[in-house]
């Protein structure tokens, strides 16, 4: 096994780019409904980069990586949760993820699609809806930061973001829906 | 999916888990309503997803995933390589040295990585004329590659290409973002685009409305104050207001030769196009004119939207209002009248001054020329857009001229200028005045006139055998509308030409 000291980022690097690339919105979307705030997701996710560099002449070229990166992400979110477990942090407990997590394994194969079909329905927000996301996600400030911005209370803005989020909801769940992807 | 009868909104609560910004009561609540049946845990799985796209789909393009990977990799090296072995201190002693100049050598090589790569953004700058680029750390000249964010070019244009592979030209002072590998936001100032097939869907978003395109070429012109212009010279777009005036339509199809006006809560006005108005190229023959520095107003006279667009060898006739050449027969008039030109949007009109036969009118308003000479001339040409070749050995550039037949007079409407270029001031005139050095007679006399808004602020009479060239600078308040050059001729001058040599108008950015 390589191991990342000794990797140096030619060679086979290149089709690791490719694949990571190719799947890492998949990638991410999984570890981001596994632990359910972006804080951890982006912690784990960084680390799931590494791991799966690490670990990339393990994989087997021409098989499924998605699957094969799916299955470190579990590792490592495991991992995660024992950690958690010692150092009880807020966030939802490992029933309720259990319970995500089963409702995920259903609809894992429609997750491309509907983060295709997202990008549409962030397009069909009226202006100041995308302003708030692009700030929100694009520019990645803080909501604290966003409130003082366009001068208004930091509850207004975690509703109105969560109200855009279950905008795009329904935009996503409508639009597959009509394609017949069975939503 | 919102239940009324708990204390926060469903939605609410979710965003506050996803930022970690959630309390322990709303926290119960989430897990309580989450435990309650499927359809709410399926809700709430969506909307994990829709955050988690947002993350990904907004946040990074290819090119920004791939080196903030790269970075991410990188910074792993130099974590695992500084944990070592604790085995052999003196051996830790002697790495540590090494380890430092490794840790610089790689920390540099990753901050050079994550420069470069930073650089591999979502448009090329493919060419730039008189480009002054502000508010940017990054060199943004010729083949520089542009990442994502906002940019703001002073003076001149540049022209880029997308990842997309759309192309748009930028019209100083313009203030823009790159927003995605096909999409930019324009918050003021003006931009043309040709788009390829393969790059279809380009979208430009303006405070007022997004424009979706559909493969074509199409000119946006956006004030900062709140109005966006759509000229559509091929193709089609899409054109979708942000506030829709009510009860219309969410969006609007514009064609080919289609122009929409678009403002906040007002109905879309369709018009014809006006690509004039718009640069879609660089010009090929260099002028000092520079958009938001300089606009010329020679090239006006050729058609042009003073920044090199314009023909060169064409004009006015005064007698009749006509665009013609300069080798065309002139025309001999002696009415004298005012003539308003419905079809130049920059020029208010022409007119051959002779005092002779009355009041001189030199606005469509009804301004006139009191001062304005009897002229016994009833030969008249008319004005033109020309260049002259700079002197071998002089150090200047090839430079435009604006050449006057004798009695000829032409209003400039400053207020149109001002409307389309958004973001200047057009705050005075810098020009220089002579008789051509073609005309043989040398007791050729001529007078040359500048008035602002029918007032004289500059007049000077030369003849042709003194060969001076006369330097006028004059500035002008922020509102006067109406600019006019005018050339009178003496009794024993009736074919002389006058040189209004770079006759270009100051423009000052505004705050």
């Amino acid at each position: 096994m390589g191991t990342l000291e000794n990797k140096t980022l030619t060679g086979d690097y290149n089709s690791f780019q490719e694949l990571f690339l190719q799947h890492r919105k998949t990638i991410y979307s999984f570890v981001f409904v596994h632990v359910g705030n972006t804080s951890d997701a982006d912690d784990i996710f960084q680390d799931v980069c590494v791991v799966l560099w690490r670990k990339f002449d393990q994989f087997r070229m021409g098989t499924n990586f998605r699957a094969w990166a799916k299955q470190i992400c579990r590792n490592l979110i495991m991992d995660f949760r024992k950690q958690r477990h010692r150092h009880p942090v807020k966030g939802l407990d490992n029933e309720t993820m259990d319970l995500l997590v089963h409702r995920y394994e259903h609809i894992q194969d429609q997750v491309e699609d509907r983060l295709e079909t997202l990008h549409s329905c962030v397009d069909k927000l009226n202006f100041r809806d995308r302003h708030l996301v692009k700030m929100a996600y694009d520019q990645g400030k803080a909501v604290k930061a966003i409130a003082q911005e366009v001068e208004v209370s930091i509850q207004r803005i975690y509703k109105r973001l969560g109200t855009i989020h279950g905008t795009l909801l329904q935009c996503v769940r409508h639009t597959l829906k009509s394609k017949g992807a069975g939503i | 999916m919102n239940d009324p009868n708990e204390s926060t909104p469903l939605d609410t609560l979710l965003m506050l888990q996803i930022k970690g910004e959630i309390s322990p009561e709303q926290h119960a609540q989430l897990q309580k309503n989450m435990s309650a049946n499927v359809e709410v845990l399926d809700y709430c799985l969506d909307f994990l997803l829709v955050s988690a796209g947002l993350e990904t789909t907004c946040q990074e393009d290819e090119a920004a995933a791939a080196s903030r990977l790269e970075g991410t990799l990188k910074h792993h090296v130099v974590k695992l390589r500084s944990q070592g072995s604790t085995a052999h201190l003196w051996r830790r002693a002697c790495k540590i040295a090494a380890l430092l100049i490794l840790g610089c050598v790689v920390s540099f090589t990753v901050l050079r990585v994550l420069q470069q790569s930073r650089s591999q953004g979502l448009a090329q700058v493919i060419n730039c004329l008189a480009a002054k680029w502000e508010d940017s750390s990054i060199p943004t000249t010729k083949g520089t590659q542009l990442a994502k964010g906002s940019r703001y070019l002073a003076e001149g244009m540049a022209q880029l290409k997308m990842a997309s592979g759309a192309k748009f030209l930028v019209q100083g002072p313009c203030r823009f973002s790159l927003d995605a590998k096909n999409r930019i936001h324009l918050t003021s100032g003006a931009i043309s685009a040709s788009v390829p097939k393969k790059a279809r869907g380009f979208t430009v978003d303006t405070q007022d409305c997004t424009v979706i395109d559909y493969g074509t070429e199409f000119g946006i012109r956006a004030h900062a104050g709140g109005q966006t212009e759509i000229h559509v010279f091929s193709g089609e777009v899409k054109l979708r207001p942000n506030q829709p005036a009510p009860g219309q339509d969410k969006e609007t199809l514009l064609k080919a030769n289609q122009a929409a006006l678009v403002k906040a809560f007002a109905p879309v006005t369709i018009k014809p196009a006006d690509p004039a108005q718009f640069i879609r190229e660089l010009p090929k023959k260099r002028s000092k004119a520079a958009p938001g520095k300089w606009l010329d107003l020679a090239d006006i006279v050729g058609g042009g939207n003073g920044f090199g667009t314009g023909t060169l060898e064409q004009g006015i006739d005064v007698a009749t209002g006509d665009q013609k050449q300069v080798t065309d027969k002139a025309s001999k008039d002696q009415q004298g009248a005012f003539i308003m030109l419905m079809d130049q949007r920059y020029i208010d009109g022409v007119f051959s001054p002779n005092s002779h036969l009355g009041e001189v009118t030199i606005s469509a308003t009804g301004l006139v020329f009191p001062e304005c000479p009897q002229a016994p001339s009833f030969y008249v040409g008319g004005v033109f857009n020309q260049m002259r070749q700079a002197r071998a050995g002089a150090n200047t550039s090839d430079y435009t001229v604006l050449s006057h037949h004798c009695n000829t007079g032409i209003t400039f409407d400053l207020d149109r200028l001002r409307t389309d270029n958004p973001g200047v001031s057009i705050r005075g005139l810098d020009t220089r005045c002579r008789i051509s050095g073609d005309i043989k007679n040398p007791d050729a006399a001529m007078e040359f006139w500048v008035l602002v808004d029918g007032k004289v602020a500059a007049h000077h009479p030369l003849r042709s055998n003194k060969r001076k060239e006369i330097p006028i600078s004059i500035s002008f308040d922020a509102n006067a509308r109406f600019l006019t050059l005018v050339t009178t001729c003496p009794e024993n001058t009736d074919d002389c030409w006058g040189i209004f040599t770079e006759p270009l108008l100051k423009l000052n950015p505004t705050p």
